[in-house]
């Protein structure tokens, strides 16, 4: 989730498809990472969302913290896929900014 | 919102959405549903830009929507766990925990309280407040003939007051008579007694039942005898007939009669009306030509009524009050000092438990208001040891309100897991209930713990919580208070507040215990002088079998004596029959054949006929004295010398003895009876002592015995007595019965002892069950005693330390502790006297020889009460002597 973010996923369906996981587990840990303070959120700007003709999306984005707590993990995971290595993750281009 | 054009996906998810909105907490609902539907409906549109969907995109949305339900309930799951309320019961569960002990003894005792009052609750509600299954039932009636004195001695109606009734009143649109009857029923296996009524017409409409199979009699059948149709009630069409579907209809042979089942009775139906121990099973049409409705002295019938349109029962007794003047001016001396008593159908069928319910929940309140008091103490200790908590937290900004909806969320937890605990014993007790009332009121088959009593002891535990906990809360989180328990560091006495507590809830405890503890005892006393009442007789080691010999084989005299001699002495022949005999009324039967006729004196001037006296006349055999082991006073008993052609002679019992021979003996004396119409001229050969048979607490009655062999008679009794347990003789006595006459039906077989048993059974549910709260109470009062005490001692340790210090002695500091809590008790006992002198005022009706202000009663359980109390206050007391200064200072 946290790599999702740190790479340009910012809503909660974008997430689903970048990580493959369902609804009913992203939102809960967008959620917590929120209450953690790894994670903001803020409402899209009105603009882009009646230029679509629909309504206005949550966008989150990591904080200083969140990205942090990326690297952390990212250097943990990578020490552990040193000791076993496993095959990476092919990302999907993300939608970069706030539309 | 939904849009016309969008897809059937979109629609069903965004409902989806809206539906599981509920789950989210309210603050973020709004912010929660708008993210989702813009999600929804973003990716409607991407697909949308990327061309034609497919149904998997459809599907796509669908299954995206349903995360909805797991943010949700993480989201909900995370608010309630901040939630305050939650945090309250979490803390309560903690502190439960922690105080194991303490806690599941104040739940324990709390469920006791709970678990009675809802089982009591469930006898007040099926027999008080349930809409009975008659139809309109508020408008049935039951109609007694009673003594003007005694209104409340229901015994039953004399036939010819029910025709006189019948014929008179307008108040009803249905009156109907019972008349107690019964039938032999053989179908090839053993003969059977099926106990019934003869009913005159009118009698299922008034009481509002309609059959479950078949019909009721029609008008027609109401004027022919013998009756050649009859409806059974639920319980015999299953155990006679097997529940046999199309038993309307089906011809069975009745006392050799053959006639015509032509209905079945719901379930429910158990008037009582005949007040027999046995529930009706059957029922014949009667007429109103019956030879016996010239008996207007004879009270052993039933009557219903259903009041007429417009009339109420008030208006109905006050018709039936004017018409039974008319008649005792007609029949002086059968009707004279008798009048109508109308009882509405409930207040008859909650019967003989109904006077001592409200005494039961009385006590069952008692018990639960001693568990709250328990339950506030305990409270009340915790939070005094918490008193550092709560300064802290108001002093961090915590509302009054917020501590004390803290201590309610307390003792609402501990009210709860009571209530649970509660019902589980209601449970046990309900099937009590059951098993031990239901032969004296049969409308208690109904008891089952229902919905209602749920809600009522959720009610329950609910009120205690708040009844519990409010108090102490308030008390305690009150500004002034918490400042002297922020000081409590500091102080060196009880603040008053907290000192005022200790005394309320000791002078409580003391006093609820002290008002069960006399109630019980005067019960207890009661029935303890009611089981050493002599009966007349030896119950022990008595078997008692009733037959009624009528029919083709038993037309006259001499077949009847045959048949009763022949079986006597087929009993007699039985290894372990002491003596066996016969006698029309067997004391403590249910069918009890109480013949009453004039009595006069030979040679004393004949008293006017409205001043005639009557005495009970009792057929018996000269084996049934010795077998009842009565006392003779003087004379001699029968024996068989005293056969039909010899003089006709009678032994009387002592009260008619007293009565008529005060100074003299009454032994050669002649005496005239009326036995059925006709005045026979006997000589009196014995007294002997007196029975009582409808009850130990009954009164005996002046009786006339007269040889069986001299005036034979179908309805007896045989009475044996065993050597040893009467009990385990009963099935070879009975085929002593049927080895004569196979066909004959056994109407009654019991032994003395059960009958006796069985006539006490009310009162000793009422006595043990009254009994057993007495002793709940007051081991609730001595616990809750000695903890509050403690609790209070402990919080005087710095106080006494400083006591000890400046020179107090032991004994000083022995007696300040203890005189305070002395003073309480002395003022508890003092609130409970006053208390349960009027508390026993709702018992009095329940006393037999026993003054509601029985001193004895009221003196040992005082001193009892006092004594334990003082002794639960002395420990503590003792203890605080022990208390090292340098410690107790150092404490704090």
């Amino acid at each position: 989730m946290l790599e999702a973010l740190a790479r340009g996923y910012h809503y909660g369906f974008d997430i689903m498809d970048a990580t493959d996981l369902p609804s009913g587990t992203v939102y809960p840990i967008l959620r917590r990472l929120e209450r953690e303070g790894m994670v903001t959120s803020e409402w899209e700007a009105e603009g882009v969302a009646q230029s679509e003709q629909r309504p206005p999306r949550r966008y989150y984005e990591l904080t200083g913290a969140g990205e942090q707590a990326f690297e952390q993990t990212a250097q943990r995971y990578r020490a552990a896929g040193a000791i076993a290595p496993r095959p990476g993750r092919a990302w999907r281009p993300a939608r970069q900014g706030r539309g | 919102m939904f849009e016309a054009r969008d897809p059937f996906a979109v629609r069903l998810s965004l409902a989806l959405l809206r539906a599981i909105r509920a789950l989210v907490p309210a603050n973020i609902r709004q912010d929660w549903l708008r993210e989702w539907e813009a999600e929804i409906r973003h990716r409607w549109s991407a697909v949308n830009r990327r061309g034609r969907a497919r149904w998997q995109d459809h599907a796509d949305v669908v299954r995206r929507s349903t995360g909805a339900v797991s943010d949700a309930a993480w989201l909900r799951q995370q608010f309630t766990a901040d939630h305050d309320l939650t945090r309250d019961v979490r803390y309560a569960l903690r502190m439960i925990r922690r105080r194991a002990v303490v806690s599941a003894l104040a739940v324990g005792l709390l469920a006791i309280g709970i678990g009675g009052t809802v089982a009591v609750f469930s006898v007040v509600d099926t027999l008080l407040l349930r809409e009975l299954p008659y139809r309109d039932s508020e408008r049935i009636a039951t109609i007694w003939l009673t003594d003007r004195q005694h209104p409340e001695e229901r015994e039953g109606v004399a036939p010819g007051a029910f025709l006189d009734w019948h014929d008179r009143s307008k108040s009803f649109s249905h009156i109907a008579a019972a008349a107690p009857a019964s039938f032999d029923y053989f179908d090839g296996a053993e003969p059977a007694t099926l106990v019934g009524a003869s009913v005159t017409e009118g009698f299922f409409e008034a009481l509002g039942v309609q059959p479950i199979l078949g019909r009721l009699f029609l008008a027609r059948e109401h004027t022919v005898f013998p009756p050649g149709v009859a409806i059974i009630s639920h319980g015999t069409w299953h155990r006679v007939f097997g529940g046999d579907p199309i038993i309307s209809g089906r011809k069975v042979v009745f006392d050799g009669q053959s006639g015509e089942i032509v209905g079945v009775l719901p379930g429910w139906f158990h008037p009582t009306i005949l007040g027999r121990l046995r529930d009706e099973e059957i029922w014949v049409p009667g007429t109103l030509k019956n030879p016996e409705f010239a008996n207007r002295r004879t009270r052993y019938w039933g009557v219903v009524a259903r009041l007429a349109p417009g009339v109420d029962m008030d208006s109905a007794q006050a018709e039936l009050s004017i018409i039974s003047e008319q008649l005792s001016k007609e029949y002086p001396n059968t009707l004279g000092a008798m009048t109508a008593t109308v009882v509405p159908l409930r207040d008859h069928l909650a019967g003989p438990i109904r006077a001592p319910l409200p005494v039961l929940f009385g006590a069952v309140v008692l018990v639960l208001l001693l568990g709250c008091a328990n339950v506030a103490s305990l409270l009340l200790a915790r939070a005094c040891d918490r008193q550092r908590e709560f300064a802290i937290r108001t002093a961090i900004g915590a509302s009054r309100w917020r501590l004390i909806r803290q201590m309610l969320v307390e003792s609402l937890v501990l009210s709860m897991l009571a209530s649970s605990a509660g019902l589980i014993l209601a449970r046990f007790a309900i099937d009590l209930f059951v098993a031990t009332a239901t032969a004296t009121v049969p409308q208690l088959s109904e008891l089952a713990l229902d919905r209602r009593l749920i809600v009522f002891a959720i009610a329950t535990a609910a009120s205690t919580a708040i009844l519990v906990g409010l108090w102490p809360a308030i008390r305690l989180s009150r500004p002034g208070v918490r400042a002297a328990l922020n000081e409590g560091a500091i102080a060196t006495t009880a603040g008053p507040a907290r000192k005022r507590l200790v005394s309320v809830l000791v002078v409580s405890e003391v006093a609820l215990a002290l008002v069960i503890l006399v109630t019980a005892g005067l019960l207890i006393r009661s029935f303890v002088t009611l089981i050493r009442v002599d009966p007349g007789f030896d119950q022990s080691n008595v078997a008692v079998l009733q037959v009624f010999a009528y029919g083709d084989r038993y037309r006259t005299n001499e077949q009847r004596l045959a048949f009763f001699d022949d079986v006597l002495a087929r009993m007699r022949a039985v290894p372990g029959v002491e003596k066996a005999g016969i006698v029309t009324a067997m004391p403590f039967m249910p069918a009890n054949i109480n013949i009453q006729g004039g009595f006069r004196v030979e040679g004393r001037p004949a008293p006017p006929e409205r001043e005639q006296p009557v005495a009970s006349l009792t057929l018996a055999s000269p084996d049934y004295f010795p077998a009842m082991r009565m006392t003779l006073r003087s004379g001699r008993l029968f024996t068989s010398n005293d056969h039909a052609q010899a003089p006709q002679v009678a032994i009387i019992n002592d009260l008619l003895a007293e009565r008529f021979w005060p100074a003299a003996s009454p032994i050669d004396q002649r005496i005239t009876v009326n036995w059925q119409g006709r005045w026979r001229t006997m000589q009196v050969v014995g007294v002997v002592g007196r029975l009582r048979h409808d009850g130990l607490d009954s009164d005996p009655r002046p009786e006339v015995f007269i040889p069986f062999a001299q005036l034979p008679y179908g309805s007896m009794t045989f009475v044996v007595r065993t050597a040893t347990d009467a009990a385990s003789l009963v099935p070879i006595l009975r085929s002593q019965v049927w080895a004569v006459d196979p066909t004959l039906a056994l109407y009654q077989i019991s032994t003395v002892e059960a009958l006796v048993a069985q006539t006490l059974a009310p009162r000793r549910f009422l006595t043990s069950l009254v009994g057993l709260l007495a002793g709940l109470a007051f081991l609730l009062a001595v616990i809750g005693i000695y903890g509050i005490v403690s609790f209070a001692t402990a919080q005087r340790t710095r106080e006494i330390g400083v006591r000890v210090v400046v020179g107090g002695s032991a004994r000083d500091i022995l007696t300040l502790v203890f005189a305070e809590s002395a003073k309480r008790v002395a003022a508890g006992v003092l609130l409970g006297l006053s208390g349960a002198l009027a508390a026993t005022r709702l018992v009095a009706a329940l006393l037999y020889e026993v003054s509601p202000t029985d001193p004895l009663t009221l003196g040992v359980m005082t001193v009892v009460l006092t004594c334990v109390a003082l002794l639960a206050c002395y420990w503590p007391a003792r203890r605080a002597t022990r208390i090292d200064p340098l410690s107790a200072l150092k404490a704090e």
